[in-house]
C-alpha cells in the first residue's frame, strides 16, 4: 500500500524556522545547507529514534514543526558540536537543537535535567545537588582536617573559603563534596605545591549548570551571573574551572551569551594551568614509575573544553601533561582526536536525561575508540566524560580504567593519598604511595 | 518511567529504579530493594540508615552528603558499603524511597 505523501510548506510559514532565523546569528542560516550529510555521518546520535542531524535540519527547513515538537531525539543529541565542526557551511546545528529543546514545555522536559536546574536555582551556591553554603564549608573543613591529621607532610595544606583578594576563584562540581569528597584533595595538593593563591566561595561555588542543558536561558544566565559576581566580589583575577567540561563551557559561553560583566576577571580552564606549571618547573610529575611497567594511557578530549571553546591548544596541553606523567612512549592517542574527537555521550545533560539505553548506544563509538588504543587507562579531565566512559567500561565489560587528570598528576608526583585512589586499577593502587600511608581494604 | 510489581504491590519507578513518589515507600518496597541489594536480613544498622535518610530528606528535601550521612549515623563510608553493596545512593537512598539525586551523578 502506498503511503499518503505529507504536504509541507517548505518552511515558508514555519514558526520554528522563523524563530531560528530571527533569534540565532547568521551561522545558523538553514538555507545554506547543502544536504551533504557530513553532519549525520559523523554523529554518534545518528540512528537513535530514527533521527540524525541532517534529517533534523531538513525537517526544520521544510517547516515540519509538528513532527519536531517534543521530539525525544533533542535530548539524545549531546550538543557536542561535531556536526558544526565538520559542516562546510558552518550551520550551527547544535544551536538549533538548543532551541528545539525549548519547544518542550518546561515542566515536561526530562525530570532529572529539570530537577538539577531547579535545585541549583534554590540555593545561592549554584549546586545542582542542593548542597548548602554551610554544608559545603563544613565538608571542605572536615576533609582538610582529616588530611592534615592522617597524611604526614600535609599539616599545612589549605582549602580556603571566601578568601578575599585570592588570585584564583576555584569552581567545584557538587559531585565531589556530595558523594566522593576525597577526590577534592589531589587538586588541593597540586595547588599547594605550585603555591597558587586560590579560594572557594560559599556563594556560587557550584560549577555545574543543568539550566544550560535544559535550554532555560533565564536560569542559565542567573547561575552564571551569580558565580561570576561572587568571584568579582572577592576580588579574584582568574575564574578557574576545575576538571568539569560543561561547567567550563557554561560559564565561558554564558558570560558571552548574556554579556555578563567580567571586568578584571579571566575565565580559564585548568588543563593549560597544569601544563604551564609543569613548564615553569613548579610542578614536577615524574614518569619513572612507568619505565618498566609500560602501562598505556589514552585520553578523551572533552567536547566542552576542546572543540566547543578552547580548541586544540588545550588538547595539546592535555597530552603534554599526561605524557610527562606516564612517559611519552606510554601514551596512545585515540583516532580521531583533538577537535575532531567523538563525544563520549556524557554531555548535553545525558546523565540526567533518563535516556539511559540511548546514552549507552551513543557511547559505542567511544568505547571502540578506547579499545582500539589497547590502553589500560583513559584520562578524562571532565566529570561527565568520566562518568560516561566509566559506565561504558562496566556495560560493555571492558578492562580499561577511567581516571581524572588530577589523580594522575598527584600519583606521578608521589602525593596521591591512600584514600584518593578509588579509580586506579589494582596495578597502580599500591604504587607510588606516600610515606606513612597504607592502602585500606576495598569497599 | 516504568511500573514495577513486587509481592502484589505496584510501584512507579524512574529509569534508574528509584521510586517516583516518596509517599509510595512501604514495607514491600524495602523487601524489593533488599533482594536487589542481596541483603539476607535487615539489621538495626540497615534500618538506622533508612531512618536517618528519610528524616534528613523530609527536613531538607535532598539526600545528605555522604560525609553528613557518616556523621549522623556514626558509620564509616566503608561500613555503609558493607551494609548496602551499591553504596549510599544507589542502595540506601533507593531503599529509603528517596528520588535519584540531581546533578552529575
Amino acid at each position: 500500500m502506498t503511503e499518503v505523501a505529507k504536504k509541507i510548506d517548505h518552511g515558508t510559514k514555519s514558526a520554528f524556522k522563523t524563530k531560528l532565523m530571527d533569534k540565532l546569528p547568521n551561522g545558523v542560516n538553514l538555507n545554506m545547507c547543502l544536504t551533504c550529510g557530513v553532519c549525520a555521518s559523523g554523529c554518534p546520535a545518528t540512528g537513535l529514534e530514527n533521527m540524525d542531524p541532517r534529517k533534523f535540519v531538513r525537517m526544520v527547513a521544510l517547516g515540519m514543526d509538528e513532527e519536531l515538537t517534543m521530539h525525544p531525539w533533542v535530548w539524545m543529541c549531546s550538543q557536542c558540536q561535531r556536526c558544526v565542526y565538520v559542516c562546510p557551511m558552518n550551520i550551527d546545528i547544535a544551536a538549533i537543537i538548543f532551541e528545539a529543546r525549548n519547544l518542550w514545555p518546561r515542566e515536561e522536559r526530562p525530570k532529572g535535567i529539570l530537577g538539577s536546574c531547579d535545585m541549583a536555582m534554590r540555593n545561592s551556591c549554584g549546586s545542582a545537588m542542593g548542597i548548602s553554603e554551610e554544608d559545603f564549608e563544613w565538608v571542605v573543613g572536615d576533609i582538610l582536617d582529616e588530611v592534615r591529621e592522617d597524611q604526614p607532610g600535609w599539616e599545612d595544606l589549605e582549602a580556603p573559603v571566601n578568601k578575599e583578594g585570592a588570585h584564583f576563584f576555584l569552581s567545584q562540581n557538587s559531585r565531589e563534596p556530595g558523594t566522593e569528597p576525597e577526590e577534592m584533595v589531589p587538586l588541593w595538593k597540586i595547588l599547594h605545591i605550585v603555591g597558587a593563591d586560590w579560594t572557594y566561595a560559599t556563594r556560587g561555588w557550584g560549577g555545574e549548570n543543568y539550566c544550560m542543558f535544559l535550554a532555560d536561558d533565564e536560569s542559565w544566565e542567573k547561575t552564571a551571573r551569580n558565580s561570576i559576581e561572587s568571584a568579582k566580589e572577592l576580588g579574584c583575577k582568574v575564574y578557574l574551572n576545575t576538571e568539569c567540561g560543561h561547567a567550563t563551557y557554561a560559564i565561558w559561553k554564558g558570560q558571552q551569551k548574556y554579556n555578563i560583566d567580567k571586568t578584571g576577571l579571566e575565565i580559564a580552564p585548568i588543563v593549560p594551568y597544569y601544563a604551564k606549571w609543569i613548564r615553569e618547573g613548579k610542578l614536577k610529575p615524574n614518569s619513572d614509575w612507568n619505565k618498566d611497567l609500560k602501562i598505556k594511557f589514552t585520553c578523551q578530549d572533552p567536547c566542552q573544553q576542546v572543540r566547543k571553546s578552547f580548541g586544540d591548544p588545550l588538547a595539546d596541553d592535555l597530552r603534554f601533561v599526561i605524557k610527562t606523567c606516564v612517559g611519552e612512549e606510554n601514551f596512545v592517542d585515540m583516532t580521531p582526536n583533538y577537535s575532531n574527537n567523538f563525544c563520549c555521550g556524557g554531555g548535553g545533560g545525558y546523565l540526567q536525561s533518563g535516556y539511559n539505553d540511548a546514552r549507552l548506544k551513543y557511547g559505542e563509538i567511544k568505547k571502540d575508540q578506547i579499545l582500539a588504543t589497547a590502553a589500560d587507562y583513559c584520562v578524562t579531565p571532565c566529570h561527565n566524560c568520566h562518568d560516561q566512559i566509566h559506565k561504558l567500561a562496566d556495560h560493555y565489560e571492558c578492562k580499561y580504567h577511567t581516571i581524572h587528570l588530577w589523580t594522575l598528576i598527584a600519583f606521578s608526583l608521589g602525593v596521591l593519598g591512600a584514600t584518593e585512589r578509588t579509580y586506579l586499577g589494582p596495578d597502580l593502587k599500591p604504587l607510588n604511595m606516600p610515606e606513612g600511608q597504607e592502602l585500606e581494604d576495598e569497599y | 518511567m516504568a511500573t514495577l510489581e513486587f509481592n502484589g504491590k505496584t510501584f512507579e519507578i524512574d529509569e534508574d529504579g528509584f521510586l517516583l513518589d516518596y509517599n509510595m515507600y512501604n514495607e514491600e518496597w524495602v523487601k524489593y530493594v533488599q533482594t536487589q541489594e542481596g541483603i539476607d536480613e535487615m539489621t538495626d544498622e540497615h534500618w538506622k540508615l533508612v531512618e536517618v535518610l528519610q528524616d534528613y530528606y523530609e527536613k531538607n528535601g535532598i539526600a545528605p552528603m555522604v560525609r553528613v550521612l557518616s556523621k549522623l549515623t556514626k558509620f564509616k563510608l566503608k561500613h555503609i558499603y558493607e551494609l548496602f553493596p551499591s553504596g549510599p545512593g544507589k542502595g540506601a537512598c533507593k531503599m529509603a524511597g528517596l528520588p535519584k539525586p540531581t546533578g552529575c551523578v
